[in-house]
C-alpha cells in the first residue's frame, strides 16, 4: 500500500530511493550509515521531499475540559529524528501519548483529527490500541525497566505477541541489546536484575525493549532527563545509529540536545503548533518570533 | 520521658509474668506425646492432635480461599477502577466498607458464617438432611450369628425398606469395614439348631483332644509320662480329623502341637489352662467359621452412611469447610488491603511500560504488576493468617465445643482448633487441665511466632525497591 503523501518525496537526499511503507515488513532497505557521532545533517531536505511516516492533521486533544493540544498538523518523516521542544505543560508530551494512544488509558482524555499511519486513522475507535503500540514503541521520562531480568524485560514484548523458541529468543535479545550498545556492558549477567543496571544502562535497555517488538516509530519522552551527561551522550549516539532503522519522534526539554540530534524540529506553545521546518533553520533562522525568543532563552 | 519509660517497663513487665506463667504451667506437659494424642477425659492423657490438625487444616482452606479471592478482589479495585462517576462512588464505598470491616468483632462473622456456610440461608435444606450430597455410600448392615457386620450397599436412600436378602445368597460390596463375603440366610427357627451343631462339633473335637492325650499320659495320671513330637502330632490331627472339621487349621493345628507337647510335666491347673486355651482357639477360630456369613431371615438391618474422603455436602453444616471459610470472612478484608497497598506500591511506570510494548491491561496487570506485588501480598497473607489461626469466637459459633478425638475424614466433618480446645480445657475444673491448657498455649504461640517469622523472612528476602 503506498501512502499518498509519499508521492511527492523523489529527490530525496537519501540513497534509498522511497518505498512504499507497506504494513509491517515492508521497511526500506536500510540506509548507508551515517557517521556515529556527527551532528544531524545541517542541510536537511525540505520535508515536502521525504517520505512521510506519520501525517498528523488537525489533532486536536483534551483532557477533560481542558484542551491540551490546539489543532496540530504535521508530516513526521520517516527515518529521521524529530524532536518537539516547548515549554512545559504545551501539550507536547501529550501529543507523544496520542500516537501510540497510551492516553486511552486516562480518564477523560479525547482527541479530535487524523494521526494517518499508512493510510489508517491511529485514533479510530476500531484500531486495535494493542496492536498499534507494537509498532510505535515508547521510551519514557525515568528509565522503568521490570523488576524481572535483563534478559526477562528484553524478551517480554516478543513473548507477549509470539511463540518463540529458546533459540530464538537469545537471538533476539542479543540483537536488541547490540542495537541498543548495551551488549558488551551486560553480556555477562543477562539473568541478573534489571534494576540493578546504572540508569543510562536502564534507559538503553528500554531502548532495546521497545525495538525488540519489532516497532517503525520510536516515541522518545524525555529520555535523557533523568540522566547524566555521559549517560545522555551514549542515549543521543544510540538514537542517531537507530534513526537509520527508525522514525524517531522525541521530547525535549533540553534545546542543546534537539539542535544536536534532530533533523527536524517542532515548536510547541500552549497546545498549539508555533514552528516547524528543519532543525538548522528553526535554531539559526526561525520565521516565527515566539520561537526565536524560546530558543533564545528569553522566556520558557 | 519517665513516664514513658515506666509505661513501657509495666507492659513488659506484665508481658514477661504471662509467659513466664504459661511456660512454668504448661512447659512440663509438652512432649510428643502431647502433639500425637487425642484429648481425654483425664488431663494426663490428653493430647493436642485433633486441634493442631483442625487448625493446620483450617488455615491451609483458608489460605486456598481467602488469598485468591483476596487477591483477585485488590486488582480489581486498584487497577480497573471505574471511569463513570456513579460507579467511582460504588466504587469508594466498597473500599470504605472493606477498611471498614478489618476492624469488625469477629464473633459477628460467626454468626454470618453460621448462615452462610452453615446453613446457607435454608436454601438447601436442614445441614442434618442435606439436599446435595457427594462421595456419601449408605448401606445395610447385618449381624451374621457370629456377631460381625456385613455391609450392603444401598442405592438412594429411600431403599431402605427393600428387603435387601431376599435373594439367596447375597453377595457383599467388599468395603473398608468389612471384607468380601457370602451370605447364607437361615430361618430365624433354624438358627438355634444351627449354633447346637456347631457346639456338639467343637466338643467332640475337645473330647477327641482329651482322649489323645489321656491315652498317652496313661491313667495313672499327671507327669507320668512324656508326650512326644510325634505322638503330640498324631494326637492333635486324630482330635482334628474326629471333628471333621471344615476349616483349614493348619495354623492352629502347628499351634496346638506346640501346647500339646508343652503340658508334658505340668499338675492338674496348669493343665486345665492350658487345655482350656488350646480348645478356646478352637472354639473361637471354629465357631466364627462356621456361623459366619449366617444371617437370620427377617433381622432388620441397621441403615448406616459411610462418608468418603471428597464427602460435600449443601449445606456445609458446622464442619470444617464452614468454619474455614468463616474464618476467611475474618481476613479477607486484612488480605484484599494489604494486597491493594502491595499494587499501589508497584510503580504506574511499570504498567505503562508493558502497555507500551503491546500489552493488554491484564497482561499488564499479570506478568508486571502482580509478580513485583507477590512479597507485600504474601506479607500480608501470612500475617492474616496468623491472626486467623488464633480466633476462637467465630469457629466458637460454627464448631462449639465438643469433644473431637479424631482429625476431620472430610470438609464436612466436625472439628475442633487450637484456640477452642485450649478455651474447652481451660474451663474445666482442676488444675490438672489448667496446665494442658498452658502447654496448648505454648504451641499455640510457636505455631503463630513460626507464622510472623516466616511474614518477616519474605519481607526481607524479596521486598526490593522497585524503580
Amino acid at each position: 500500500m503506498t501512502h499518498p503523501l509519499q508521492t511527492e518525496s523523489h529527490t530525496a537526499e537519501r540513497t534509498d530511493a522511497p518505498v512504499a511503507l507497506t504494513e509491517r515488513d515492508g521497511r526500506a532497505p536500510a540506509p548507508a550509515a551515517r557517521p556515529l557521532g556527527t551532528i544531524a545533517s545541517p542541510t536537511a531536505p525540505p520535508m515536502n521531499e521525504l517520505p512521510v511516516s506519520l501525517s498528523i492533521k488537525n489533532l486536536s486533544g483534551w483532557y477533560g475540559d481542558f484542551k491540551a493540544v490546539r489543532d496540530v498538523s504535521l508530516n513526521i518523516p520517516a527515518r529521521r529524528i524529530t524532536a518537539l521542544i516547548g515549554p512545559s505543560g504545551c501539550g507536547k508530551s501529550t501529543f507523544l501519548r496520542w500516537i501510540n494512544r497510551m492516553n486511552d488509558m486516562i480518564a477523560g482524555a479525547r482527541a479530535e483529527g487524523v494521526i494517518d499511519l499508512h493510510g489508517e486513522n491511529l485514533l479510530d475507535r476500531k484500531i486495535d490500541a494493542v496492536r498499534l503500540r507494537r509498532r510505535i514503541g515508547m521510551v519514557f521520562q525515568r528509565p522503568n525497566p521490570f523488576p524481572k531480568s535483563i534478559y526477562d524485560n528484553v524478551a517480554f514484548g516478543p513473548r507477549l505477541h509470539y511463540r518463540l523458541t529458546r533459540r530464538d529468543t537469545d537471538a533476539l535479545v542479543q540483537g536488541c541489546l547490540q542495537r541498543a550498545a548495551l551488549w558488551d556492558e551486560v553480556k555477562d549477567r543477562l539473568r541478573s536484575s534489571a534494576l540493578g543496571i546504572s540508569g543510562g544502562q536502564q534507559q538503553r535497555l528500554c531502548i532495546a525493549r521497545a525495538i525488540a517488538t519489532g516497532p517503525e516509530l520510536l516515541l522518545m519522552d524525555e529520555p535523557c532527563s533523568a540522566l547524566d551527561p555521559k549517560s545522555t551522550a551514549a542515549i543521543e549516539r544510540l538514537m542517531q545509529e537507530l534513526c537509520e532503522e527508525y522514525t524517531i519522534v522525541i521530547v525535549t526539554h533540553n534545546m542543546q540536545q534537539a539542535a544536536r540530534i534532530s533533523d527536524y524540529t517542532a515548536f510547541m506553545y500552549a497546545g498549539d503548533l508555533v514552528e516547524y521546518g528543519p532543525t538548522q533553520k528553526i535554531f539559526s533562522n526561525p520565521e516565527n518570533k515566539q520561537t526565536e525568543e524560546y530558543i533564545s532563552g528569553r522566556f520558557g | 520521658m519517665a513516664v514513658a519509660w515506666g509505661a513501657t517497663a509495666l507492659a513488659i513487665g506484665i508481658l514477661a509474668a504471662l509467659i513466664f506463667a504459661i511456660a512454668w504451667l504448661g512447659l512440663p506437659h509438652l512432649s510428643w506425646d502431647f502433639l500425637t494424642r487425642f484429648p481425654s477425659k483425664d488431663a494426663e492423657s490428653s493430647g493436642f492432635k485433633a486441634a493442631l490438625y483442625g487448625s493446620i487444616l483450617v488455615m491451609f482452606i483458608c489460605g486456598v480461599v481467602g488469598i485468591p479471592l483476596g487477591v483477585a478482589s485488590a486488582v480489581l479495585l486498584e487497577e480497573y477502577q471505574p471511569k463513570h462517576a456513579w460507579l467511582r462512588r460504588l466504587h469508594g464505598l466498597i473500599q470504605m466498607n472493606i477498611t471498614n470491616l478489618a476492624g469488625v468483632p469477629s464473633i459477628v462473622y460467626g454468626i454470618l458464617g453460621l448462615t452462610a456456610f452453615a446453613q446457607m440461608f435454608g436454601l438447601f435444606g436442614n445441614p442434618l438432611e442435606p439436599k446435595f450430597v457427594i462421595g456419601q455410600q449408605w448401606y445395610h448392615r447385618y449381624m451374621d450369628a457370629a456377631g460381625k457386620s456385613y455391609y450392603l450397599p444401598v442405592s438412594g436412600r429411600g431403599a431402605a425398606s427393600t428387603p435387601a436378602h431376599a435373594d439367596l445368597p447375597l453377595r457383599a460390596e467388599p468395603s473398608r469395614r468389612a471384607p468380601e463375603a457370602e451370605f447364607s440366610v437361615v430361618r430365624g427357627d433354624q438358627i438355634t439348631p444351627l449354633k447346637e451343631s456347631v457346639e456338639r462339633e467343637i466338643d467332640t473335637f475337645h473330647d477327641a483332644l482329651s482322649d489323645g492325650i489321656n491315652a498317652t499320659r496313661g491313667p495313672r495320671g499327671i507327669g507320668a509320662a512324656a508326650i512326644s513330637p510325634a505322638a503330640a502330632e498324631t494326637i492333635v490331627d486324630q482330635a482334628l480329623a474326629a471333628a471333621s472339621f471344615r476349616s483349614d487349621m493348619q495354623k492352629n493345628r502347628d499351634q496346638m502341637i506346640a501346647w500339646v507337647r508343652g503340658m508334658n510335666g505340668l499338675d492338674g491347673a496348669e493343665l486345665r489352662a492350658i487345655r482350656r486355651e488350646v480348645f478356646g482357639l478352637v472354639d473361637r477360630a471354629e465357631r466364627d467359621r462356621l456361623l459366619q456369613g449366617v444371617i437370620v431371615a427377617g433381622s432388620e438391618p441397621t441403615l448406616i452412611d459411610q462418608r468418603a474422603w471428597y464427602y460435600f455436602a449443601l449445606p456445609f453444616g458446622r464442619g470444617v469447610l464452614a468454619g474455614a471459610l468463616t474464618l476467611m470472612l475474618v481476613i479477607l478484608p486484612i488480605i484484599i488491603v494489604s494486597s491493594q497497598e502491595a499494587l499501589r506500591a508497584v510503580p504506574q511506570s511499570m504498567r505503562h511500560g508493558a502497555m507500551a510494548l503491546g500489552a493488554t491491561k491484564w497482561q499488564a496487570i499479570a506478568k508486571i504488576a502482580l509478580p513485583a506485588a507477590i512479597p507485600g501480598t504474601c506479607t500480608g497473607a501470612i500475617l492474616a493468617l496468623s491472626r486467623a489461626i488464633g480466633e476462637a469466637a467465630p469457629l466458637l459459633i460454627i464448631a462449639g465445643i465438643v469433644f473431637i478425638t479424631f482429625t476431620p475424614g472430610n470438609l464436612m466433618d466436625d472439628f475442633t482448633v487450637m484456640p477452642l480446645q485450649i478455651y474447652n480445657w481451660a474451663g474445666k475444673p482442676g488444675g490438672e487441665f489448667h496446665r494442658i491448657a498452658a502447654t496448648g498455649i505454648i504451641v499455640l504461640l510457636a505455631v503463630l511466632l513460626s507464622f510472623n517469622a516466616l511474614a518477616v523472612f519474605v519481607r526481607n528476602r524479596f521486598q526490593k525497591p522497585l524503580s
